[in-house]
């Protein structure tokens, strides 16, 4: 039996692209199974991704990656001195440096001192007035005549007619 | 400290981890015996330099000791690990603004010992194709794809060493995998006739790079 060449680098049925990905992690279910492989025999593109795939995965276990024989020494002669030296809370924020590394030197104790002279004034100059205390408010009432009663302006904000207080 | 002094020590991370918290320097011992392998070989992938490597490794486990008392709050250590050892290579790639650096020094075959010389030469050559192409990914693809080809992990790790959600790992092990069959496809095609135009590999790591 023949079969359409497909030349296009991917295969355009995603799910199935997808459905591969997650067959070769072991995580597709085996009633997903029948339909990949029912995509399999029908997609070369899908085909020859299931063949890189598991080429790729034959490669890279025929390397050793082994950990050189001068590490295990440096680790330990670093945690050593570690340990030697007295323990110091780890503060990464300020080992970076300002301003992303942008700024490098060092500001002049004057220059800092001026800066922080100039802050405490701009504060003392823009600082709000404090609320006054609620125990210790004044309040301040104005009595006017009216034609139907008197009236007393208490304030800050209230206003009451003589008709309604209770005497 | 004598790295070698670990016989007797439990088999079960958690335990290794509270032993080491109370002060049991061979805990930190063991742990280190036991991840050194896989931290190393997630860093020599993901900075496609060993000498690099050895220094992220190092700089890795050194931060595992320093903050031991985080170590309870962080769910698996396996994960926790490879988070730290994940940001000091993205660090470390940063910094020195290299992606293209590839070290072509010859990789340790894994060789058996009926192995002829010829097929030596192949899985050499075999390797440093997977590493040009690994060190032609952009780390963002080369992570998931290191963590789950190399180290085995599953979508759940890689997605807390990653800091990302699984749906997220699952889309970008896929468009890695894409790349790799656009990388990979022309080695892997039969030989053509020799009037026909000979598949071009893809270019030097210095000349572009993939993503």
């Amino acid at each position: 039996m023949t079969e359409p060449l497909n030349t296009s680098t991917f295969c355009s049925d995603e799910h199935s692209e997808m459905l591969l990905n997650l067959y070769v992690d072991g995580e597709l279910s085996s009633d997903e199974q029948a339909g990949l492989f029912g995509h399999l025999a029908t997609c070369a593109v899908c085909r020859t991704q299931f063949n890189v795939l598991l080429a790729f995965r034959l490669a890279l276990r025929q390397e050793a990656i082994l950990v050189p024989l001068t590490a295990d020494e440096a680790v330990f002669a670093r945690i050593d001195h570690l340990r030697r030296t007295p323990r110091r809370a780890i503060d990464r924020v300020s080992e970076r440096r300002f301003f992303g590394g942008r700024v490098h030197r060092n500001v002049p104790f004057r220059t800092a001192a001026l800066a922080a002279l100039v802050i405490v004034a701009l504060g003392l100059a823009l600082r709000f007035d404090p609320l006054p205390d609620s125990s210790t408010q004044s309040y301040h009432v104005t009595e006017a005549i009216m034609d139907d009663g008197a009236l007393y302006v208490i304030g800050p904000g209230l206003t009451v007619e003589d008709k309604k207080l209770d005497r | 400290m004598d790295p070698t002094r670990t016989q007797g020590m439990p088999h079960n991370d958690h335990l290794l981890i509270e032993a080491f918290q109370r002060g049991d320097e061979f805990a930190f011992v063991a742990l280190y015996n036991r991840y050194k392998g896989p931290v190393f070989a997630f860093c020599a992938k993901m900075l496609v330099d060993r000498a690099m490597a050895q220094d992220v490794m190092q700089e890795t486990f050194v931060r595992v000791y320093e903050n031991r008392e985080r170590l309870l709050k962080a769910g698996s250590f396996k994960s926790w690990l490879f988070t730290i050892a994940r940001n000091q290579c993205l660090n470390t790639l940063r910094r020195s603004k290299r992606h293209t650096n590839f070290d072509e020094t010859v990789s340790d075959v894994d060789a058996y010992d009926g192995d002829t010389p010829f097929a030596q030469l192949l899985k050499a050559e075999q390797i440093e194709i997977v590493n040009r192409f690994l060190n032609e990914l952009s780390p963002e693809y080369r992570e998931v794809l290191v963590l789950r080809e190399y180290q085995n992990l599953s979508y759940e790790e890689i997605a807390a060493v990653t800091r990302n959600s699984v749906s997220s790992v699952k889309s970008r092990l896929f468009k890695a995998r894409r790349k790799l069959g656009q990388f990979l496809q022309p080695f892997l095609e039969p030989r053509r006739l020799s009037s026909e135009p000979v598949p071009k590999p893809p270019p030097h790591p210095t000349m572009g790079r993939l993503a």
